[in-house]
């Protein structure tokens, strides 16, 4: 049996494409909910999604047949038909935030002036070309941004580390459990990453012994995430919250930068790099549900209907990303919550009695 | 080349020239239509911002090599509609990138100064780490002043408020993040440094130590002056006393020694030089001395208690003795020599009374300067709620210098 990824790939995705996305606007919301004990929410936020994770990878040792087979093996036509429609709205919907962030990150940071409209157009060419891929796309990306990610993370940690007064995030839960989760649940549209693996089950040959390195990969992610959190905290403290693009001013205050300029944009490129992937991700499984849910074969028409909704979304709504954004943080948690961590955890049931004593004897 | 990827190569090549043409160059400027503003100066008049942006000239030669620059100013209801302004009149795109000093006008002293300092920390296009000053008068007056130390005044600013490490450290130095993070702190106070401009010594004839026992390394009086040139070209800077901010009115001073003791507790300042002056040895005789910080262990506690808090504030030096003046001294900084009994007891006795003078201002002025809210916070968070509106008043400061040298 020939399978799209291995089991390194599905490793070095989550070292590559977890952190990145959440080191954009996540830590200044976090702050605003949770002040000194933001690292608390993410913390939380990412414990959900590990225990998640135990349960979709051991769906993937258990299964050799893919994640929308297994579906409607189980479940049926109709019904695994409505779950990939309902996915479909959760990846676009997902995708929004994160986009946006970006494009604001972009043309606020990167230009001096007020660029074209059009300067966030190649993003969509990128990703449009990424949806129309196998998944195998995903393993190679992993294979070589896993190094983007890690040079870029660890050049902004060294940086601000000097800067940072670790004192900062004293008294440890202060702000109290209702304020914690109350962050957590906010930003849960940023987090339940561990959903994308349940999409990997059946493409990769996953042995018992593999469970330790891909939980292993999301601690070492999750850690990465949790450091950069309180560092954050204890580099601005009292205007964390005020800091909507922690990344661009996490490292900027350290002597070196102020004396050779800021080079640390070396790191904060290799980042954006990684996020180019990282934001086509969810537009990826959008399309590769779609074209489930309504049997296409055709190798570009999904991928062409997902990027030309969100690109959709990016130009029309632009006037209301405060309210889109105000809706995520407020009221769309539990959605987020329910696809992200909650109905993934189900996938430990799911098996394909035809090969399932055939795959119990293989592992 | 395969014939069938021509019409995919085709495809790729007219989207990149799309997109070129309509990228607006991805937003470059040219860079003759760009000002590089190294130091800005914001003055209050008829209840507007007078904006003084002091502007780097680029010079496509190598025959002069004295920075040259502009000033030019602009007018708003507030700083960023200043700085428009100032972009509007000279067709410059004001570029903030290198600014990194802002100057805030005598006139600003009774307003709330975060109305205008938040705009650079919000603001992506400036950096964060930009350093923040008051001046005792018009702050575009202050960044029109020529100066032997540099042709552009902002540099020479520059150099006596930013020193290296290991330097004097007598300069109350703090950039718009750390002003900002203190305003926003619980306790909501800040501090900047006040500048004052001197008038050289060779032209006024007299020494310019700033007063005090405090270290000389501050003003910028170091005798660099050009004796013969016009007054115009002899105002130095001195930065060595500190303005107490609270809830972003300006509620007090630190002197320069208070200055000098407020340092040490909160970034410490090793290499500096610190002059002891009339010590009296086993003969009877006084002389003076020049210590020299080597090494500064600060430490403040805050502990509360049902009844009380108590502040304990120690400061652990190892000193050596840069100069005695003293016929036949052997004292220098490459000899371990032990420190003097009278010279420590001095040494410990004038610095006690700086932390005194420093924790005395504090309460008066009610500012919170040494962030005692943050560690009671912190550190004793079950009474946060009992003493955070009156902490200051109910305060009780142990203050302990070591001095030690060379045992």
């Amino acid at each position: 049996m020939k399978f799209q990824l291995k089991t390194r790939q599905v490793c070095l995705f989550l070292i590559a494409f977890l952190p990145v996305s959440k080191i954009f606007i996540l830590p200044s919301i976090l702050a605003t909910y949770a002040n000194e004990d933001m690292w608390l929410s993410s913390t939380f936020s990412l414990f959900l999604d590990f225990i998640t994770l135990c349960f979709v990878v051991v769906a993937c040792t258990k299964n050799k047949t893919d994640f929308l087979s297994l579906l409607e093996k189980n479940l049926g036509k109709t019904l695994s038909k409505t779950i990939a429609i309902i996915y479909v709205i959760y990846f676009l919907t997902k995708a929004i935030v994160p986009l946006n962030e970006q494009k604001d990150y972009v043309e606020l940071t990167l230009y001096t002036l007020k660029p074209s409209k059009i300067y966030f157009l190649p993003f969509f060419a990128v990703a449009f070309y990424f949806c129309c891929k196998k998944l195998r796309v995903i393993g190679r990306a992993s294979d070589i941004l896993w190094f983007f990610t890690s040079v870029g993370i660890a050049v902004l940690l060294a940086l601000s580390i000097p800067n940072a007064k670790l004192e900062a995030i004293l008294p440890i839960g202060a702000q109290g459990i209702k304020r914690i989760l109350r962050a957590s649940y906010s930003t849960a549209g940023w987090f339940g990453d561990s959903l994308y693996v349940a999409f990997f089950i059946g493409n990769f040959d996953c042995k018992r012994s593999d469970v330790k390195k891909i939980l292993l990969s999301f601690l070492i992610a999750a850690l990465t995430v949790i450091a950069f959190m309180i560092l954050f905290y204890c580099v601005f403290t009292s205007i964390a919250f005020r800091q909507r693009f922690a990344l661009t001013e996490i490292s900027k205050y350290t002597s070196v930068i102020n004396n050779i300029g800021r080079f640390d944009y070396l790191g904060i490129i290799l980042i954006l790099i990684s996020c180019i992937f990282s934001l086509s991700i969810p537009l990826f499984f959008a399309t590769k549900l779609l074209d489930f849910a309504f049997n296409v074969r055709n190798q570009w028409l999904s991928a062409i209907i997902v990027t030309i909704i969100e690109l959709f979304i990016m130009v029309v709504f632009t006037q209301y990303y405060l309210t889109i954004e105000n809706f995520m943080t407020k009221f769309a948690g539990i959605f987020f919550i329910l696809l992200g961590n909650v109905l993934p955890v189900a996938t430990i049931f799911l098996k394909d009695k035809e090969n399932f004593n055939e795959t119990r004897k293989q592992t | 080349m395969k014939q069938e990827n021509k019409p995919k190569l085709l495809y790729i090549f007219i989207a990149a020239v799309f997109i070129l043409f309509f990228s607006n160059d991805f937003g470059l400027i040219d860079v003759e239509k760009t000002s590089i503003i190294t130091a800005i100066a914001i003055d209050k008049e008829d209840d507007e911002f007078l904006l003084t942006a002091q502007i780097a000239v680029p010079e496509a030669t190598d025959a002069n090599t004295e920075n040259l620059k502009t000033q030019l100013s602009g007018k708003g209801s507030t700083v960023g509609a200043a700085l428009k302004d100032l972009g509007d009149i000279s067709g410059w795109f004001p570029k903030l990138a290198f600014c990194n000093l802002i100057l805030l006008g005598n006139s600003l002293s009774q307003d709330n100064v975060i109305e205008c300092l938040d705009y650079f920390a919000k603001t992506l296009r400036i950096q964060d780490s930009a350093l923040v000053a008051i001046s005792e008068k018009s702050a575009k007056e202050l960044l029109s002043v020529s100066t032997p130390l540099d042709n552009i005044s902002s540099f020479a600013l520059q150099k006596i408020m930013f020193k290296a490490q290991g330097f004097d450290k007598d300069v109350a130095t703090t950039d718009i993040k750390s002003f900002c993070s203190g305003h926003y702190s619980k306790s909501g106070c800040a501090f900047m440094p006040i500048v004052k401009t001197l008038e050289s010594a060779s032209e006024e004839g007299k020494s310019n130590s700033g007063g005090g026992g405090g270290s000389s390394g501050g003003s910028g009086a170091q005798n660099g002056s050009k004796g013969g040139e016009q007054n115009q070209q002899n105002k130095l800077f001195d930065t060595r006393t500190t303005a107490l901010f609270k809830k972003g009115f300006m509620v007090g001073i630190l002197d320069e020694n208070q200055t000098l003791v407020f340092n040490a507790l909160n970034v410490g300042f090793s290499g500096t030089s610190l002059p002891v002056n009339d010590v009296m040895d086993d003969n009877g005789q006084k002389s003076d001395y020049l210590l020299t910080i080597i090494s500064c262990k600060p430490n403040l506690k805050v502990k509360a208690s049902e009844n009380e808090i108590n502040l304990d504030v120690a400061l652990k030096l190892y000193c050596k003795i840069s100069d005695h003046a003293i016929d036949g001294s052997t004292e220098a900084l490459s000899q371990n020599t032990p420190l003097p009994k009278q010279l420590k007891y001095k040494t410990e006795q004038m610095l006690e009374s700086w932390l005194n003078d420093l924790i005395e201002t504090q309460k008066q002025t009610e500012c919170d300067v040494l962030g005692i809210a943050e560690k009671l916070y912190r550190y004793n968070h079950k009474y946060y709620k009992k003493y955070k509106d009156n902490y200051l008043n109910v305060l009780k400061a142990n203050v302990k210098v070591t001095v030690d040298g060379q045992k």
